[in-house]
């Protein structure tokens, strides 16, 4: 695992700022591996037994199983050991963010000269949508959109430094382990589409925007989302890696591009963040842009219907405890009928499993996307084997 | 640059009949941090230490403090202590206001 960010917005840490991190590293993985396989196994053995003894049936969804775990004492360390340790991986990396910010913003202004070929464009007027500006989603305090003052791109840096706390190894070396995945997956399955125009909706700081550049090198890569600082960040991120992309404050519900100008369209971990009428507008705004042929990929949590109530009630922890009020909103609808909602032929509809593609050997990824997996207990859930799903449709 | 917000908006949940121990957990895991900051400093500090031998045995023990030493180590007790009682510092009334808006915002959701 790297243990620093490996692009020039890297900031100085002292050694106990760095020990300080590790520490909360440490006690995510224990949390989030150890605890959550004695947590499972603590159901199948007790729990779920005491439930159908009482109720006559197994648990029939995970709010059933939410039910009686919430009366389960290692549940509640579990929990309130998981709570903790999100808050304090900000915590963690707040007081590195104070003493540099003044150098970040110099970096990143000259690494905005830089001629990579990248953009960012900045929409002071966009309004900047309520579930963005009102909830500090994963607990960030502040939220991903706030600025005081002027250029600022300290909830870019939170978000990339608290990333690498909070993910613990698991999402890269360069935090993109998600955007590498689909992209060579489409790359691998698809041989014979060769996308010229790819749009990223809800970019962030651009984790997972740059892989589709660098997966297809003639292909032209814009990026949207809502909050100015992370799109500074991004911008000066991947101005840092040289990679060209083109970023751009919009809101992805209302796309300021034309009809069929785009290959891909593609979003990670986005529409879960999303209400549904959000997430309605999102896909038919994705289906417009798409050029006939093209493809729509969101990379997501897979959807209660097609898993284990044990499961779907261990993915919608976040819903309930991190500040994600959509979340499980989401993962209760049938993707496919959100596609076809939206405009898209059910027979185009696509859903796939891909393993994590910069933890492998090309030819290892290639012989596993070969093989069609289902939807298991670690497909979505951040610990040690966790795979990735996607989903979308063809137009 | 001004301090960063340490908490974010919205209630935060209690997942033990008595909040007390949801504070204690609190406690008890950043005393967990701030032990393991120190247990990794002082095993950098030994290894530099011996490695460039400049401690003996009982060289420790024996040391006498400065007065500004003191005063340095002062503060410092204090602001451990202030770091690890943390959670009990959280500001209630803010964050019920914040709370009913997330709680709006999820019922628009299910409309």
């Amino acid at each position: 695992m790297s243990e620093e960010l490996l692009h020039d917005l890297r900031l100085h840490r002292t050694q106990e700022e760095r020990a300080k991190q590790n520490f909360v590293k440490e006690l995510r993985s224990y949390v989030l591996n150890d605890m959550a396989d004695a947590m499972r196994k603590r159901y199948e053995d007790r729990i779920k037994p005491a439930f159908e003894a009482i109720t006559g049936h197994p648990p029939e969804d995970g709010m059933d199983v939410h039910k009686v775990m919430k009366e389960d004492a290692f549940f509640k360390f579990y929990s309130s050991f998981r709570y903790n340790a999100q808050e304090m991986v900000w915590r963690s990396v707040m007081p590195t963010l104070e003493r540099n910010i003044d150098i970040l913003k110099e970096r990143a202004a000259e690494l905005g000269e830089r001629e990579i070929g990248g953009t960012l464009r900045l929409d002071p007027d966009l309004e900047v949508p309520r579930n963005v500006t009102e909830i500090d989603v994963h607990l960030a305090p502040g939220g991903y959109h706030s600025e005081t003052v002027s250029d600022d791109l300290t909830a870019g840096a939170l978000y990339d430094n608290g990333l690498q706390v909070f993910s613990f190894g698991l999402m890269g070396r360069n935090l993109d382990d998600i955007g590498w995945s689909m992209a060579q997956y489409v790359r691998n399955k698809y041989p014979h589409f060769k996308p010229e125009r790819i749009l990223d909706a809800g970019c962030g700081v651009g984790h997972n925007s740059l892989p589709w550049a660098e997966s297809f090198p003639q292909a032209e890569v814009h990026a949207v989302d809502v909050a100015a600082p992370l799109l500074r960040y991004a911008h000066a991120r991947a101005q840092s890696l040289g990679i060209p992309v083109h970023f751009a404050q919009m809101d992805a519900t209302k796309l300021q591009f034309e009809d069929e100008s785009f290959d891909l369209v593609f979003s990670s971990m986005f529409l879960h963040e999303l209400s549904l009428k959000q997430i309605r507008s999102f896909i038919a705004e994705a289906r417009r842009v798409l050029k006939p042929g093209g493809l729509l990929l969101n990379m997501e949590l897979p959807p209660n219907n097609q898993m284990d109530p044990y499961d779907s009630f261990y993915l919608d922890w976040d819903c309930y405890y991190n500040n994600e009020p959509y979340y499980k909103g989401f993962r209760d609808q049938d993707y496919k009928e959100l596609c076809v909602q939206a405009g898209f032929d059910p027979e185009h509809y696509v859903q796939f499993i891909s393993p994590q593609y910069t933890y492998m050997k090309p030819e290892e990824y290639r012989a596993a996307i070969g093989v069609e997996g289902a939807i298991d207990r670690n497909t979505g859930r951040l610990a040690n084997g966790i795979q990735w799903f996607g989903f979308g449709a063809w137009k | 640059m001004s301090r960063l917000p340490r908490t974010s908006r919205g209630k935060r949940p209690h997942f033990f009949e008595e909040k007390s121990i949801d504070q204690l957990v609190s406690m008890f895991l950043a005393l967990m941090s701030e032990t393991w900051v120190l247990k990794e400093r002082l095993y950098l500090l030994e290894r530099l230490a011996s490695e460039k031998g400049l401690l003996s045995a009982g060289e420790l023990d024996a040391f006498n403090l400065s007065d500004q030493d003191k005063e340095t180590l002062a503060s410092r007790r204090r602001e451990f202590v202030q770091e690890i009682f943390s959670s009990l510092q959280i500001d209630h009334e803010d964050t019920a206001t914040r709370q009913s808006i997330i709680d709006e915002l999820t019922q628009s959701m299910r409309s």
